[in-house]
């Protein structure tokens, strides 16, 4: 099942019941960052905030995780070398050892290794990890702004070529 | 006069190789540290690493909500669990493998600390307690930072780059990852003279003890335990016929590639085939160019007759089982080390 556009603007998964999110969002001893960056908004609001951009976009995020996997994968399985994922746009991965936990309970381990995707003209780039896939998909979380992994949807969306 | 003990239940470990006593309730993984048996964990005990996991063979309960996501369905029909949230209130029997029992924690200090590339450090622990350590070429250790700058300390895997003769120390080789906590710490703080913890040895990548070929593939870092193997090979006056394939982007992310084509005049039938992926055709590189994969392709097109030990990246892992297995070679002859 595919989210519609229109889905993007309910509610993400229940995250509200866990305690003190911005806490467990925090600088970890697995996360030397976090997951909030300086954004002073509470994780519910840049989730909403986050839903409702790729919303006005008409981009459903199920679409937009599966372009980014993609391109993880296929920069992946080129080892490192640059490849082409998009008109005008890079990625490049990057291994690593280990495996991270999700921030939130119950919800596993994931191999750590981030994929950087560039674009060529402006200079602008973002990064993906299994996690940071994971938190969007699963979650609707991009990440707040400032954190390294933050995911901008517009932007991602663009950059992926979802939209002109 | 008499004074009432503390209750306590048995922990039988592999058949009574060892049996430890534990107050009701302990965790399997804090009990078997108290009793010198240290299970890997990276989180602490609170059951977010996965790391810990043992298999229960007797009085088992079933698996917590908080272990599901970390425990495969194949491993909660064998009775893994995580030692971190089995807490026994009867008595139990699990199984771990055997090379835990000569785990032991160690406290060492920082004699040498090179960069071996711009992103690669070096680092020479010699040991201070206690003075040696026994492992096998290809083991790793658990090394624990120390806090800094509000960051807690962290424990994180290396695999050994030294070989097992030289006991008074273990050598590693860790590259910095972006945001990575160990790393950052071990680059930006830590110094020569510094004091550091670790816990070893682990693991069950090792050259075999067979005549077979052998084909080494590694990426980065994954250099790390093929050292260790190459030069205990050497102590042993190995004649094997090895092909060693080091894969890196570009010149400047090789290293110790002098030191180990040396190896070419010192083990009897030795190849050392560095490959570059991403080197500009103006930089003068004369070796092998291409993916990793496609340079064992090319220059080992039948590997059926060989053993693999790979070391690297998943993505390289896997890709390099894919070619390999193209190849000829049964993936019961592959062993590797994922970072995974």
């Amino acid at each position: 099942m595919t989210n519609s556009p229109e889905s993007n603007k309910q509610p993400v998964q229940a995250v509200s019941d866990q305690r003190d999110l911005r806490k467990i969002l925090g600088p970890s001893r697995f996360s030397a960052e976090g997951f909030l960056g300086a954004d002073p908004r509470q994780p519910e609001e840049i989730m909403s905030d986050d839903a409702n951009t790729l919303g006005t976009l008409g981009i459903d995020r199920a679409r937009l995780v599966d372009a980014l996997r993609k391109a993880y994968d296929a920069a992946e399985q080129a080892l490192g070398a640059p490849i082409t994922v998009s008109a005008g746009c890079s990625a490049v991965h990057y291994g690593a050892r280990g495996k991270i936990p999700s921030p939130f309970a119950n919800e596993g381990t994931f191999a750590k290794g981030e994929t950087v995707i560039t674009h060529a003209a402006s200079g602008a780039s973002f990064s993906v990890t299994p996690l940071s896939l994971y938190l969007i998909d699963k979650h609707g979380f991009f990440q707040g702004k400032g954190s390294p992994y933050r995911v901008e949807p517009d932007v991602a969306a663009k950059m992926m070529g979802l939209i002109k | 006069m008499e004074t009432a003990q503390a209750p306590t239940v048995a922990i039988d470990i592999n058949g009574g190789k060892k049996i430890i006593r534990v107050k009701p309730g302990t965790s399997l993984l804090a009990g078997c540290a108290r009793n010198g048996l240290f299970l890997p964990s990276a989180c602490g005990g609170n059951a977010r690493c996965g790391y810990c996991k043992v298999k229960v063979v007797g009085g088992a309960t079933p698996p917590l909500a908080a272990e599901l996501p970390l425990l495969s369905e194949s491993e909660i029909a064998a009775g893994m669990r995580l030692a971190c949230q089995t807490k026994p209130v009867g008595d139990l029997a699990i199984a771990v493998p055997d090379e835990l029992f000569s785990v032991k924690r160690f406290s060492g200090k920082i004699v040498r600390k090179t960069l071996v590339t711009y992103d690669i450090l070096g680092l020479r622990i010699e040991l201070t307690n206690p003075k040696t350590i026994e492992f096998t070429a290809g083991q790793y250790i658990q090394a624990r930072s120390a806090p800094y700058l509000g960051k807690d300390a962290v424990l994180r895997d290396f695999s050994i780059a030294s070989p097992p003769s030289d006991s008074s120390g273990v050598d590693l080789l860790i590259r910095r990852t972006k945001n990575g906590i160990f790393t950052q710490w071990a680059f930006d703080v830590l110094k020569e003279g510094d004091a550091i913890l670790f816990s070893g040895p682990y693991g069950a990548f090792r050259a075999s003890e067979s005549a077979a070929p052998m084909l080494m593939v590694c990426g980065s870092t994954g250099l790390a335990p093929i050292r260790s193997i190459l030069q205990d090979l050497v102590r042993k006056k190995c004649n094997r016929t090895i092909r060693c394939f080091f894969g890196a982007l570009s010149q400047k992310d090789l290293f110790m590639v002098e030191e180990l084509h040396k190896l070419e005049t010192v083990l009897a039938d030795f190849r050392f085939i560095p490959a570059l992926s991403s080197e500009p055709e103006s930089g003068g590189w004369t070796g092998e160019r291409g993916l990793i994969t496609e340079v064992v392709r090319r220059n080992v097109p039948d590997c059926s007759r060989f053993e693999a030990y790979l070391c690297g990246s998943p993505g390289m892992i896997n890709a390099c089982i894919a070619v390999l297995t193209q190849c000829g070679l049964p993936e019961a002859k592959i062993h590797y080390d994922k970072f995974a």
